[in-house]
C-alpha cells in the first residue's frame, strides 16, 4: 500500500514541478551567463540598505486593520466565469488530443511547451498580477464537478491533520524526479497519461472531502498559483472581481497553517538547488568532499536529499528570526502566532527569485509553441499561418538579462522586506518593538537574497 | 530632516551609485582589450567521445566571428545550442562552424547523435 502511494503520489507530480524545465536537456537549456561579482555586490548592498531604510524611517505602530483593503469589488459576469472554465476544459482535451495523436518528438509537438514553459512559468507569473483565474480554468476541477454530479458522494471534510502535506509530498516527489534522476518522461504521451491519472486522482480525492477543500488543500496547481497569486492587486473570486493594494492580503493575511509556508521554502530552495547544480561548487562537493570524506552516495541521491533538508533548514532559520524578534520585544503573543502571521512576507521573495532563475530560459522557450500550434499533429498544416515563425532562443543578451535579474530580485526583497514591516507595524504596540522584532527578519532576507544573488553569479 | 527626504537620498545615491558600479561590468572586457570585432578560432578534438584535454570552455566577444573546426574519430553532427547552429562531421572530414557571435550568454556544443556534451562557448557583451 505504501509503495503504492508513493509511486501515485510520484507519478501524480512529474506535470508538477517548475524546476523539471531547465534540467530537462532534451528541451530546455538557459544560456545565461554567471551573473558578474558588481551586480552581486550592488545587488547586496541595495536590498541590505532599502529594508534597514524601511525598518527605520518607517516604523510608527498603526491599528491592525480587519482585512484587505479593497479599492474596487465588482460583479463577475456569469458569463466570464463560464467562458474561463469552458476555455479550460476545451484546451485541457485538444491537448490531451495533441498529446496523443501528435509528434513524440518534443520538439514536434506543442504540448510540452505549452504545459510546462507556458502554463507553469509563463501562468504562474501572471498570478502575481492577476489571481484566481486557476480555479475557474482548472480542467481537473471541471471533470471533478461533472463526475459529483454524475454520482453524488457525500464527502467527510478534509482531515485538518494532512494540511498541505499532499501538496509538499507531490512537488518533492516530482522535483527530484526531474532534477535529480537524469531526465525522464519528457514525453507527450507520457503528458497525457500523466493528466488523465491526476484526474482520477483528484476524482478520489473530491469523493472522499468534498472538491473545494480537496483543490484548496491538496491540489498542487490550486495551491501554487494561489501562493504566487496572494500578491495580486487583481483578484477573482467566485462572482466578484476585487482590486486591491497589491501586496495588500500578503500584509492582512495570515498563513493559515505552518505547513504552508513550508511550501513557499519547498519552491524557494528548488530554485536554488537547481541553480547550484550547474555549479562549480556542488561539482566540487559531489565530485571531490563527498567521496574524499567516504560518503557513497550518487549525485542524485545527494541532490534528493538535499531537497528535503534545505526546506527545513530555511523554515528553521525563519522560525529562529521569528524567535529572536519575539524574545527581542518580549511581547507575550505566542511564537506560533507570530510564524503564521509573518509567513506570507516570504512568498514575493521566493517568487521573485523563481523569476530571476527562468526568466532567460522563459523568453526563448515561450516562442516554441508559436510554430507548432499552426501544425500540431505534423500534417502540414498552416492553421494560424505562423508554421514560419523562427523562434529566437537567445532574443536578449546576457547583460540585459543580468539587469532584468537583479532588478527582479532587489525588488522581490525589498516587496518582503516592506510588506514584513506592514505586517510588524500592525502587530507591536511600540516603535522600540516594531525595530527589534524586524532586525532578525532583516537579517534572515537579506541572507535569502545573498544567497540568490550568489547561486545565479556562481560559473 | 523629513523621513520621505530621507528616503529620497536613499533612493538616488542608491541608483546613481549602483549604476556607477555596475557600468564597468558591461564596458571595459571590450575597451580592456579591443573593441573591433576580432575572428576566433577554436579547435576539439574527440577520441571515444571525450574531448582531449577535457570539456572545452572558449570565450568570445559579441561581435566576433567565431569558428569551431571539430575533428573526431567518429561520425556525428555537432551541434551549438542557444545559437541553434548545426554541422555534420565524420571520421575522414572534419567540420567548421563559423558563425557571427552576434549575441552574448554561455552556450553549450554537444555531438548531437550521441548526446555528447563538448563543452561551453562564452559570449561575452
Amino acid at each position: 500500500m505504501k509503495s503504492r502511494s508513493w509511486s501515485i503520489a510520484g507519478v501524480a507530480l512529474l506535470p508538477l514541478t517548475v524546476p523539471l524545465v531547465a534540467s530537462a536537456h532534451a528541451f530546455g537549456q538557459q544560456y545565461t551567463l554567471p551573473l558578474p561579482l558588481s551586480f552581486y555586490i550592488v545587488g547586496g548592498v541595495s536590498a541590505f540598505v532599502a529594508s534597514c531604510a524601511v525598518i527605520f524611517l518607517f516604523s510608527d505602530p498603526r491599528p491592525a486593520s480587519e482585512g484587505p483593503r479593497v479599492l474596487v469589488v465588482r460583479r463577475l459576469p456569469p458569463a466570464v466565469a463560464k467562458t474561463l472554465r469552458w476555455s479550460g476544459i476545451t484546451l485541457a482535451f485538444l491537448l490531451l488530443g495533441i498529446a496523443v495523436f501528435g509528434s513524440q518528438n518534443w520538439y514536434e509537438n506543442p504540448v510540452e511547451d505549452i504545459f510546462w514553459v507556458w502554463l507553469l512559468l509563463g501562468f504562474t507569473y501572471v498570478n502575481v498580477f492577476v489571481a484566481g483565474l486557476w480555479d475557474y480554468i482548472n480542467p481537473f476541477k471541471t471533470i471533478a464537478r461533472w463526475v459529483g454530479e454524475l454520482t453524488p458522494d457525500t464527502p467527510s471534510g478534509y482531515p485538518s491533520w494532512l494540511g498541505y502535506v499532499p501538496v509538499i509530498i507531490l512537488f518533492f516527489g516530482l522535483v527530484s524526479l526531474e532534477l535529480f534522476s537524469n531526465g525522464l518522461g519528457t514525453y507527450p504521451i507520457v503528458l497525457a497519461g500523466v493528466f488523465m491519472l491526476y484526474a482520477l486522482i483528484c476524482n478520489f480525492g473530491s469523493a472522499a472531502f468534498g472538491i473545494d477543500a480537496w483543490f484548496y488543500h491538496a491540489d498542487f496547481f490550486t495551491v501554487f498559483f494561489d501562493l504566487v497569486g496572494t500578491f495580486a492587486p487583481v483578484r477573482l473570486k467566485e462572482t466578484t472581481l476585487e482590486i486591491t493594494y497589491p501586496g495588500e492580503r500578503l500584509v492582512a493575511e495570515s498563513a493559515s497553517r505552518a505547513d504552508l509556508i513550508l511550501f513557499v521554502l519547498f519552491i524557494l530552495a528548488a530554485t536554488a538547488l537547481d541553480g547550484l547544480k550547474d555549479t562549480g561548487v556542488w561539482n566540487l562537493v559531489v565530485s571531490y568532499y563527498l567521496p574524499h570524506w567516504g560518503i557513497p552516495l550518487d549525485p542524485n541521491i545527494f541532490g534528493m536529499l538535499m531537497l528535503l533538508i534545505v526546506p527545513f533548514v530555511f523554515f528553521g532559520l525563519y522560525i529562529l528570526a521569528i524567535a529572536l524578534g519575539r524574545a527581542l520585544t518580549r511581547t507575550t503573543l505566542t511564537l506560533r502566532h507570530l510564524v503564521l502571521r509573518f509567513g506570507y512576507s516570504l512568498v514575493p521573495i521566493a517568487v521573485a527569485y523563481h523569476f530571476a532563475h527562468y526568466f532567460d530560459f522563459l523568453i526563448g522557450e515561450v516562442q516554441r509553441p508559436i510554430p507548432l500550434l499552426s501544425d500540431p499533429l505534423t500534417r502540414g498544416w498552416n492553421l494560424f499561418g505562423t508554421k514560419a515563425y523562427v523562434v529566437n532562443l537567445i532574443p536578449l543578451g546576457a547583460d540585459t538579462i543580468w539587469y532584468v535579474q537583479l532588478g527582479a530580485i532587489v525588488l522581490g526583497h525589498i516587496i518582503a522586506a516592506v510588506i514584513a514591516h506592514r505586517i510588524a507595524v500592525r502587530t507591536f504596540t511600540s516603535k522600540r518593538d516594531i525595530i527589534l522584532s524586524q532586525l532578525p527578519m532583516l537579517v534572515l532576507m537579506v541572507f535569502y537574497t545573498a544567497l540568490g544573488l550568489w547561486i545565479l553569479a556562481q560559473r | 530632516m523629513n523621513k520621505y527626504t530621507v528616503l529620497g537620498v536613499v533612493i538616488i545615491v542608491g541608483v546613481i551609485g549602483g549604476v556607477y558600479f555596475l557600468r564597468p561590468a558591461s564596458s571595459t572586457t571590450g575597451s580592456a582589450q579591443s573593441t573591433t570585432p576580432q575572428t576566433d578560432q577554436f579547435d576539439v578534438v574527440v577520441q571515444q567521445r571525450k574531448v582531449v584535454g577535457g570539456q572545452a570552455l572558449f570565450t568570445a566577444k559579441q561581435g566576433d566571428t567565431v569558428s569551431i573546426t571539430i575533428t573526431a574519430d567518429e561520425s556525428d553532427e555537432l551541434h551549438l545550442h542557444g545559437y541553434d547552429k548545426h554541422v555534420d562531421f565524420s571520421t575522414s572530414t572534419p567540420a567548421t562552424l563559423t558563425f557571427v557571435a552576434d549575441q552574448s550568454g554561455r552556450f553549450p556544443f554537444e555531438m548531437e547523435g550521441s548526446k555528447t556534451d563538448l563543452g561551453e562557448l562564452d559570449v561575452l557583451p
